[in-house]
Parts: structure tokens; C-alpha cells; sequence
């Protein structure tokens, strides 16, 4: 059985560390289908504050991110054929909530995210991905790749 | 020197006592601005005006557009901030008819910034309200602050409000509160700010409502200079005192009450514990601390 695995991904060091730590993960690399996606958060300032150049920017920044991600892959072994990119142009109010919605429209097998570390305090303000994930999610796997 | 007419408020900083601001037709009379006044500070807030409506001589705000944007801290969590007329501009026409908010209307000058012209709620706010309660606190707990609890629910029903229309206050604090003096009722003021909030959007509003109920149930917060430097008013609490005892995110700051106040009743204390260092579990939306809270007033109402 072909196992679908969901790969949101941004430019952090966590993300580094979820595609390095699947990249060598000890299975059939070449019968895995991988959704490698980034999502956008709603920003909460207005465009004029972002700054206009900033926000146009941000597409391509993230594109390019997503192909090292595939060629990294690749490189290991995978199938170029089975990695489908994924730029979500639609903003979330949350990242979490941007996943969910991913994997409500196509079931995957396992989900995969990083985590950095953080205080309590920085859990309590500003929230964390995964453990939304693992709450929310049912019928897969959530795998965290916790970073240095 | 000559009164000068303003239809352009960019340089606010140059608008003065005496000038008169022209908006939309209409012409106000600045008569001085604001100040923040915090920790003892005295910080002049330029962007925010006190005037007079030249028609019909009523005392108004009006708060001129400060696009400023700036990272704080909360503890050790930082935080990217910024003001945002637009957003305090949408609140204001959402609640125009609450009684738990400022009251006022947005216009534009002649060069498009976004002008809020507010009404002035008369009354002390909410941490100088408490304050000057002359009582001792076993008496106020049990005689004042049920009342206060239940203004409280709706002070925090309000945010509620704002939460389920996809806004956020932005800066939730004991001033942000005043007591109206006319009507009595807690009416929230100043919700020009907004702040990135990563995956919980609404994790410091929820710390700013923590903050208001450890403020009312304490009758003032407790630290632990306080604490160790005063030992006629708390007696051997150092000593049995741990870490988790304290605010996540103010690390001085007393929360476990109960240690304090013995008759505290467990599920209230409990409510403030959800802001604790020792919480494993934590508040992520408004209608959770409500149910709660409600609940704590049943049980003292059944209890009293």
C-alpha cells in the first residue's frame, strides 16, 4: 500500500529539519506520495503597514522553498513523480486551520510538521501548530519533528 | 496668536491647544491631548486630541491616524504590534449601539486619514476603580465583588462579541476599562491595536481578561516584592510559596490568591490558575473563561 503523506512547510529552521528528518527516513521512499504545501496566514496589519513589495514577494519565496524541498527529496530517493507541490494562495486565519482544511479535501496517511522550541509562556500567546493538529486531526498520523 | 484652520492632520505632533480641526464640515477646537498614564509614567499621546464640537460645545476625542508599528514584550514572548484607525474604525460602527464599548464615528480629513471622533465616557478606570474601594478585602470579596464579577461577564461577553464578528480588541488591560460613572456599566475604550498572534489569535486577549479578573478577585496585584517586603500584611506567605504560583507570563506576579485568601473558593481560584506557570492546560477562546466565571457566580449566589 502507497502511503500519502501531507508536508507543510515554511522557510524556518523547523521546516528544514521535518524535510531533512523525512529525507532519511527508513522506508520505501520511491512508493510515498508527498504533498509538500505552504500556506498563508491572514496577515494581521493591513498591506500598507506589511509593506506592498514585501507582500508581492512573498509567492516566489515561498515556491522556491517548496523546490528545494522536492530536489532534497529527490535526491533521497523519492519519486519526482509522487512529490506534488502546493502553494495555497488562500490565507488562513491560522496555520493550523489552513492544514485542517488541506487535509478535509484529500485524506492523507501522515501528516508532517515541525515544531521549534518554545516556553510556556510563547505556547500560551502565540499558540502551537501541532498540538492543534493532533487534537483536530483524525484518522492519520501526525508526526513532529521537533528542532534544535 | 491666530487661531489656524487644519483640514490636513499628518503632522499631528503640530496640532496644538487653540488650532481648529476641520472635518468633513465640521470644525472642533482643540483644547490639549491625551496622556498614557501607566507604572507612573506620563507618556503625551499627540495622535489623541481633546476638542470641542464648535456646533454644539460637547467635549469629544478625537484620535488622529498614528500608523506605528513596534515589537514589545510580554514576559519573555515578543510581540509585533502595531495601531491600525482602520481596524478601530470597523469596531466602532459594529458597536455603535453597546453598551460596552466607546461610542463614537469615523471621518476623513481632506488628505484621507482616518479620524475617529469619540465620545468621552466619564468614570475611573478599572484599576483605579478597584483601588479606591475602602474596604479590606474579606469584606469586598464577599460583599463587592459578586457584583463586579457579574459586570465583569459582560465586559468580557462584549470581547466575545468582537471575537465571533473576527476582531480583536488588540490591547486589553485594567485602564482599558471604565467604569461609567452614568450608567455603571464597564465600557471598554481604545481598540486601535493589533498584534501578530501567530497560531492563537486570540492568546493575549485572553491573558488581558486574565489579568482584569486576577486585578478584581485580588482587589490589586500582588508581587512578590510586595510579598517579602511586607510582613504585617502577608504574614508567612514566602515562605509557602512555589514558582507555579505565579503568572506565566509576569513571572512576579502573584496568582495563586487562594494561598493568600483562604476563602477564595477553589473553582474561582482555579479560573485565575489557567494563567499560571503550573497550568497544563490553557484558555484559547473568550466563551471558555465566561462559562466558567458564570458558574463561579452560581455557586457563591447558591452558597451565600
Amino acid at each position: 500500500m502507497n502511503n500519502s503523506i501531507l508536508v507543510p512547510l515554511n522557510d524556518s529552521v523547523s521546516s528544514r529539519a521535518v524535510v531533512n528528518y523525512l529525507a532519511g527516513l527508513s522506508f520505501c521512499p520511491e512508493d510515498a506520495h508527498i504533498t509538500l504545501v505552504h500556506l498563508f496566514k491572514k496577515p494581521e496589519a493591513t498591506e500598507d503597514l506589511m509593506g506592498k513589495k514585501f507582500t508581492a514577494e512573498q509567492p516566489a519565496r515561498f515556491s522556491a522553498v517548496l523546490e528545494k524541498a522536492k530536489d532534497e527529496l529527490i535526491e533521497n530517493g523519492f519519486n519526482p513523480n509522487n512529490i506534488e507541490i502546493k502553494l495555497i494562495t488562500e490565507s488562513y486565519p491560522t496555520v493550523a486551520e489552513g492544514i485542517i482544511a488541506q487535509f478535509k479535501k484529500n485524506h492523507f496517511d501522515m501528516v508532517i510538521i515541525g515544531r521549534k522550541r518554545m516556553s510556556k509562556a510563547e505556547e500560551f500567546v502565540m499558540g502551537d501548530i501541532s498540538v492543534k493538529l493532533v487534537r483536530a486531526l483524525e484518522g492519520t498520523a501526525v508526526l513532529v519533528v521537533k528542532s534544535e | 496668536m491666530a487661531k489656524r484652520l487644519i483640514t490636513d492632520t499628518t503632522e499631528f505632533f503640530e496640532i496644538q491647544y487653540g488650532d481648529v480641526v476641520q472635518i468633513n464640515g465640521k470644525r472642533y477646537s482643540i483644547t490639549g491631548h491625551e496622556h498614557e498614564r501607566r507604572f507612573g509614567m506620563d507618556d503625551p499621546k499627540f495622535w489623541v486630541k481633546r476638542a470641542v464640537d464648535m456646533e454644539t460645545g460637547e467635549k469629544k476625542i478625537l484620535k488622529l491616524s498614528f500608523l506605528e508599528s513596534f515589537e514589545t514584550h510580554f514576559g519573555s514572548v515578543k510581540i509585533r504590534c502595531f495601531r491600525n484607525p482602520q481596524k478601530e474604525a470597523d469596531i466602532l460602527e459594529l458597536v455603535k449601539d453597546h453598551p460596552c464599548f466607546m461610542r463614537g464615528r469615523t471621518d476623513r480629513d481632506d488628505k484621507g486619514n482616518i479620524i475617529r471622533i469619540l465620545d468621552i465616557v466619564h468614570g475611573p478606570n478599572f484599576l483605579l476603580y478597584i483601588d479606591s474601594l475602602p474596604v479590606g478585602h474579606e469584606t469586598y470579596f464577599h460583599t463587592v465583588l459578586p457584583g463586579i464579577m457579574k459586570k465583569l461577564v459582560k465586559a468580557f461577553e462584549a470581547i466575545r462579541f468582537l471575537h465571533i464578528n473576527g476582531y480583536k480588541h488588540g490591547d486589553i488591560r485594567n485602564d482599558h476599562i471604565i467604569v461609567d460613572r452614568d450608567t455603571g456599566n464597564y465600557v471598554w475604550i481604545d481598540f486601535d491595536y493589533d498584534y501578530e498572534a501567530g497560531e492563537n489569535p486570540f492568546g493575549l486577549e485572553l491573558f488581558g481578561l486574565g489579568n482584569i479578573l486576577i486585578n478584581a478577585v485580588g482587589k490589586g496585584f500582588h508581587n512578590i516584592q510586595m510579598i517579602l517586603s511586607d510582613k504585617v500584611k502577608y504574614g508567612d506567605l514566602k515562605d509557602r510559596l512555589e514558582p507555579t504560583d505565579f503568572s506565566i507570563i509576569h513571572k512576579r506576579r502573584l496568582l495563586n490568591l487562594r494561598k493568600l485568601y483562604p476563602y477564595i473558593p477553589v473553582m474561582l481560584n482555579d479560573i485565575l490558575m489557567h494563567f499560571s506557570r503550573g497550568a497544563t492546560i490553557y484558555y484559547e477562546i473568550v466563551d471558555e473563561i465566561i462559562e466558567d466565571l458564570n458558574r463561579c457566580i452560581r455557586s457563591i449566589s447558591e452558597n451565600a
